[in-house]
């Protein structure tokens, strides 16, 4: 069966449920009065589409409770960690959490020695909208570059409180490790090196020295937990933004972070390593107060930032010199193409371009209203053509005035059969000659040009 | 012999003996599809039983290359790649698996809309042959080991020989070391 025949089909079914409405004539319908009415109708197609409204609702209700739950389950876990180090834990007192949007979360912590803040960002998968959900899981399966398949992930930004040294420091999960790279700038300027505890991670930073001192017992225990390496995307220590940057001032400004990547997830084992990696991210803040590089491996790493800045002056000063040269070529092309003119033709282009000037400055000024006074036409001014003797002491005028056309017209409608030559009292009117139009015994206005 | 060699006589053969088949007659034109589906499977069935070897390996042994910039992109230098030898691999099969489907689709499409059935005969044959050629077949299920021609990251076999040889993936030290600081990552897109 091919679709149009089974879709008319389908408007048949529907019609044939309406059949018995419809065919009631329409004095009987008035007099069934409302209740019958609404008994006689049938209401099918209304509650289907009801029905299928309340599902949508709810499904987008059930996701959108599926993302808060997930947060809650994980911040109610961290909350005995936060208590204990920080002396705020929440957006107030009251709030753990802000909704920014049903697939993203925010939390923060602030009042611990060593640390200004602590902050907590959620992303979480489109749950509330299914179809989107399906259709992001499956082209991401086909096309990884395209769109990446929804997942839930955490991310806490430490900002310590006192000045660190410059240098990125990581250990980031070989899972995704070039996307990683790809999405941060910092660790794009990280040497890569193997660790020597777990065969799953590797170090992305600037020195060796980091990657022996940086490290405890501690946390290679956690690390090595097999469980771990499905929810540790990377541990960063940074001085660099994220994003690469785009003006000087990405290099001066204050970008000391701690950064913990995590995958989202809430069964109990993955909430205790969740748990313990936040510690030791919290427990790295006072290590960092401690921590001083070599003198020749700070210069080294000082050397990169020099270098880089120079680099993003250079993209912008070519950025610049672009936008001049495409600037004066463009000057260039218009002096060209006016050389090609003729004299006579340059002459007018010069007029247009005035003329064009001149009305858009008076555009900006008949904005105004204009007010016509009402006026006497003294007979002397009025000059009947055929009825010389006729009087005029009082003419019924009517005025239109276009203030957009340029010079003002006005017009005046003024008796059948008679030219007018009319001088406001505080316009100069400049009036068609006379004789021209007066001959017309039609010419029911006449059109007065005002300068 | 070289695979694109004996692509070449296999394509020739083939010519001649699609000549030969009647494929105005049904029961022809059944065998034919009976043969490019049972190739399509045995195809499939051969990249996704490396998959599952892959994946059963677990092999984390980290892999860095520099691949070639894309010119077309404006690109002026190259990239670094760094990931696993798992991830690679598994790049690779999902790839040619991609491609499984890519030419089911377009010969459906010149089959079934077009009513063409010669090149279901030449599809019957190739797919499976560049399955059973292709690196990653030839590493994880014939067990051959990975290094001269099947060395990661694999070159790509181009049609052109390559212009100025600049296209190759690269591998030594230097040219890592220096893409690896290159700080090309996090680029905004809007």
């Amino acid at each position: 069966m091919s679709d149009q025949s089974y879709f008319s089909e389908v408007i048949q079914y529907i019609n044939k449920l309406q059949a018995d409405y419809y065919k009631t004539p329409l004095d009987q319908l008035n007099e069934l009065g409302l209740l019958g009415r609404i008994k006689l109708y049938d209401w099918h197609l209304e509650f289907i589409g009801l029905g299928l409204i309340l599902t949508i609702i709810l499904l987008f209700q059930i996701g959108a409770y599926l993302n808060q739950s997930k947060v809650s389950k994980i911040l109610k876990s961290l909350t005995p960690l936060l208590d204990e180090n920080f002396h705020q834990v929440g957006i107030s007192d009251e709030k753990l959490f802000i909704k920014d949007s049903i697939q993203s979360f925010t939390s923060y912590a602030t009042g611990r020695i060593n640390i200004s803040n602590l902050k907590i960002n959620f992303k979480l998968a489109p749950r509330q909208n299914l179809i989107q959900y399906l259709l992001e899981s499956i082209i991401g399966i086909f096309f990884p570059d395209w769109i990446e398949i929804p997942s839930d992930s955490i991310e806490i930004i430490i900002k310590p409180l006192n000045k660190i040294q410059p240098f990125i420091f990581a250990i980031v999960n070989k899972e995704g490790m070039n996307k990683f790279r790809d999405d941060n700038y910092f660790l794009s300027l990280t040497k890569i090196s193997e660790t020597i505890f777990s065969n799953n991670y590797v170090f992305m930073s600037e020195s060796n020295e980091l990657n022996e001192n940086l490290i405890n017992k501690d946390l290679i225990k956690i690390l090595s937990d097999n469980s771990t390496d499905k929810i540790l995307k990377y541990l960063a220590i940074t001085d660099l933004p994220s994003n690469k940057p785009i003006k000087e001032s990405d290099f001066t400004n204050d970008n000391n972070q701690l950064i913990l990547k995590l995958n989202l997830l809430t069964d109990s084992k993955s909430l205790s390593i969740i748990n313990s990696l936040v510690d030791q991210l919290i427990k790295l803040s006072d290590q960092l107060i401690k921590f001083q590089l070599k003198l020749d491996q700070q210069k080294k790493i000082n050397n990169v930032r020099s270098n880089e800045l120079i680099k993003l002056q250079k993209i912008i000063q070519d950025l610049k010199d672009e936008e001049l040269k495409e600037q004066k070529l463009e000057i260039e092309k218009q002096i060209k193409k006016n050389s090609k003119l003729s004299p006579d033709e340059l002459d007018k282009l010069e007029k247009r371009q005035k003329e064009k000037k001149e009305r858009r400055q008076r555009n900006k000024l008949t904005k105004r209203e204009v007010k016509v006074e009402v006026y006497e036409i003294s007979k002397d001014l009025v000059k009947a053509d055929e009825d010389e003797d006729a009087e005029f002491d009082k003419v019924d005028v009517t005025w239109t005035v276009d203030t957009a056309l340029d010079p003002f017209v006005v017009t005046l409608v003024v008796p059948l059969g008679i030219t007018t030559k009319v001088e406001p009292l505080d316009v100069k009117v400049e009036a068609p000659e006379t004789g021209d139009e007066a001959g017309d015994p039609d010419e029911d206005g006449a059109t007065v040009e005002v300068t | 012999m070289n695979p694109a060699i004996s692509n070449l006589v296999i394509m020739l053969v083939m010519m001649q003996v699609s000549k030969k088949l009647d494929f105005e007659n049904p029961t022809t034109v059944f065998y034919v599809r009976v043969a490019f589906v049972s190739a399509t499977i045995i195809t499939l069935s051969v990249y996704l039983y490396t998959r599952s070897v892959i994946l059963k390996k677990n092999d984390l042994t980290t892999l860095k290359f520099v691949s070639p910039p894309n010119s077309l992109a404006g690109e002026t230098e190259g990239k670094l790649t760094v990931t696993t030898v798992k991830e690679y691999d598994l790049e690779q099969v999902q790839s040619a698996i991609k491609g499984v489907f890519t030419t089911l689709a377009m010969m459906g499409f010149m089959h079934l809309y077009m009513k063409y059935t010669n090149p279901l005969v030449m599809q019957s044959i190739s797919p499976v042959k560049s399955a059973f050629e292709s690196n990653i077949v030839q590493i994880h299920l014939f067990g051959k080991p990975a290094s001269g021609d099947l060395k990661r990251p694999f070159k790509a076999a181009s049609l052109f020989g390559g212009f100025g040889g600049n296209n190759d993936v690269k591998t030594d030290k230097s040219s890592i070391e220096s893409a690896e600081k290159a700080g090309n990552g996090g680029v905004k897109q809007d």
